[in-house]
């Protein structure tokens, strides 16, 4: 499945070119009462890169996403999709987006193909459901439930779910929380893949390692700040300018990639594959 | 108008895909038609005429699906999908709030007329009601009472921020309305005072209405408009509630 011309396109105003940028983010600004949750953080993503929002749990990264893809409004700040404004045109803006939300669920009596048509309904389109669910591996179940599937399946079908629209920009809320390592490796093939459709990718993580192995630039938040942008190799190589060295030696493989590589499937396959 | 459409279909589906919600639905009328025909009553009909208990009891079943159809099932169901970040997901798409939510409406319309035909044809011809009136207006009433049940049921919706808030409000409303409708005793003997803070109640005004089609053998008298026009009040002003307290998120 490859991303459509006329959705890649940028609206253009006054014969303007298409924008670089896929999404631009400036000074939000998130409060709830008295608790700023994000403190005017800026940042750009390009268009065609996984730019990745790094952070632990409560430094803002799920705010920041649910503000872009209009289930909150910004305090302040102004957020741009292909350079529509989200406060100017917020169901423009959300045709442009494919949401996988972080706490959200599916209907629980819809196959796995009536979900993805009955959200391709709500973008006002239709969509191949059928190859969506080829792409996220899921093709041999389509007449299952949500609940039926395991975790990783589940955070796959969610993937699908967020391509119903087709969209150029892909917003992904920690896709790989709670799987275990052969899981996680699947959804990184996954949105590898749909980088090279020309999908653009913002996902928020609180894994180093994912942010590292994944992204092309990160953008580290903490107590609803930006601590530092860029992509993580850079990041690395201006922390190791500043003298800086770990004091332990990095271990190479651990068990888990030992397990990994002997059998081909995480732990938590085989006790699945054993009910 | 395709949000409002597949939003149709998916409840539907929904609907008779739940056990839980066919067995609150059907099953709850059914049992306490089959408890109440194990009793030797009779009642007084039109012109004195001796009744079985099971001729005034039908048309009170009937509101009770279409209670259970409409009110409850709204309820318990969209709180659910609240709860469980299902509406989340719809919100983060452009559909419209209307679309979504005339959809499930109109879905609950129709499981009203569905299953209240499915009632009314138990009670007839497993329990041997006999009707006085037309089964169509009787089923036809139903139907429009759907609309004031669906709102008010959406304004719990709106206000509860998970199932289990949203039970003990539901049976706030649904309980008072069940006791006092005049669905199992004749409301005549009612203390003066409460007679008059329930003769509001949406179930009230279906009772009374279904009561005087299918156990009396009224026609369209003026009694029957005020209760259409009771429940078109409540509808009016439900909805209008419902669209303030709507919430996509718990």
């Amino acid at each position: 499945m490859s991303i459509s011309t006329a959705t890649l396109e940028a609206p253009s105003r006054n014969g303007a070119s298409a924008p670089t940028q896929a999404l631009v983010v400036s000074n939000l600004v998130k409060r709830y009462g008295e608790f700023t949750a994000v403190k005017g953080i800026s940042f750009g993503v390009k268009q065609g890169e996984i730019f990745g929002l790094l952070g632990p749990n409560g430094a803002g990264k799920t705010t920041t996403i649910e503000v872009i893809e209009g289930l909150r409004e910004a305090t302040s700040g102004e957020v741009s999709v292909l350079g529509r404004s989200i406060t100017a045109d917020p169901r423009g803006v959300k045709r442009l987006i494919g949401a996988q939300l972080q706490h959200s669920d599916f209907f629980e009596h819809l196959t796995l193909l009536e979900q993805l048509d009955y959200l391709a309904a709500c973008y006002d389109t239709r969509c191949d459901a059928r190859a969506l669910l080829t792409l996220v591996d899921l093709a041999d179940r389509p007449k299952l439930r949500v609940q039926q599937l395991s975790g990783g399946q589940q955070q796959r079908f969610a993937i699908a779910a967020a391509l119903v629209n087709d969209p150029p920009l892909v917003l992904l809320d920690e896709p790989s929380t709670g799987l275990d390592p052969k899981a996680r490796l699947d959804l990184w093939k996954l949105i590898r893949g749909l980088q090279s459709e020309g999908r653009t990718i913002l996902l928020s993580t609180h894994y180093m390692e994912e942010a590292e192995e994944l992204c092309d630039r990160v953008a580290i938040m903490d107590h609803g700040a930006i601590g530092a942008l860029g992509a993580p190799s850079t990041l690395i190589q201006q922390l190791l300018n500043t003298g800086y060295r770990r004091p332990a030696p990095v271990r190479e493989a651990t068990m888990e990639d030992v397990f990994l590589s002997t059998t081909g499937h995480s732990f938590a396959e085989a006790e699945e594959e054993k009910k | 108008m395709r949000v409002f459409r597949a939003t149709l279909d998916n409840q539907l589906k929904s609907f008779y895909r739940d056990p839980q919600a066919l067995i609150f639905t059907l099953v709850m009328p059914l049992m306490i038609m089959l408890v109440l025909s194990l009793f030797n009553i009779h009642v007084t009909g039109p012109g004195g005429a001796r009744r079985n208990y099971i001729d005034l009891l039908l048309p009170g079943m009937v509101a009770l699906t279409a209670t259970n159809a409409g009110f409850n099932s709204v309820i318990f169901g969209i709180t659910r999908y609240k709860e469980r970040g299902v509406l989340r997901r719809i919100k983060a798409s452009p559909a419209g709030t209307l679309a979504f939510i005339n959809g499930i409406a109109v879905s609950r319309i129709v499981v009203v007329a569905l299953s209240c035909i499915i009632t009314w044809a138990i009670g007839r011809f497993i329990f041997q009601a006999h009707m006085s009136g037309n089964a169509l207006a009787l089923i036809a009433l139903s139907v429009v009472s759907a609309p004031a049940f669906i709102a008010v049921g959406m304004i719990v919706v709106g206000l509860a921020k998970n199932e289990d808030q949203a039970g003990p409000m539901s049976f706030l409303f649904f309980l008072p309305m069940l006791l006092f409708s005049g669905m199992f005793v004749s409301r005549a003997g009612l203390n003066g005072g409460v007679a008059w803070v329930t003769h509001g109640l949406p179930m009230t005004y279906l009772v009374d209405a279904l009561q005087r089609v299918a156990f009396l053998g009224q026609g369209f008298s003026a009694s029957l408009w005020t209760d259409l026009a009771g429940m078109a009040v409540w509808a009016a002003i439900a909805t209008a509630i419902a669209t303030r307290t709507w919430k996509w998120e718990s």
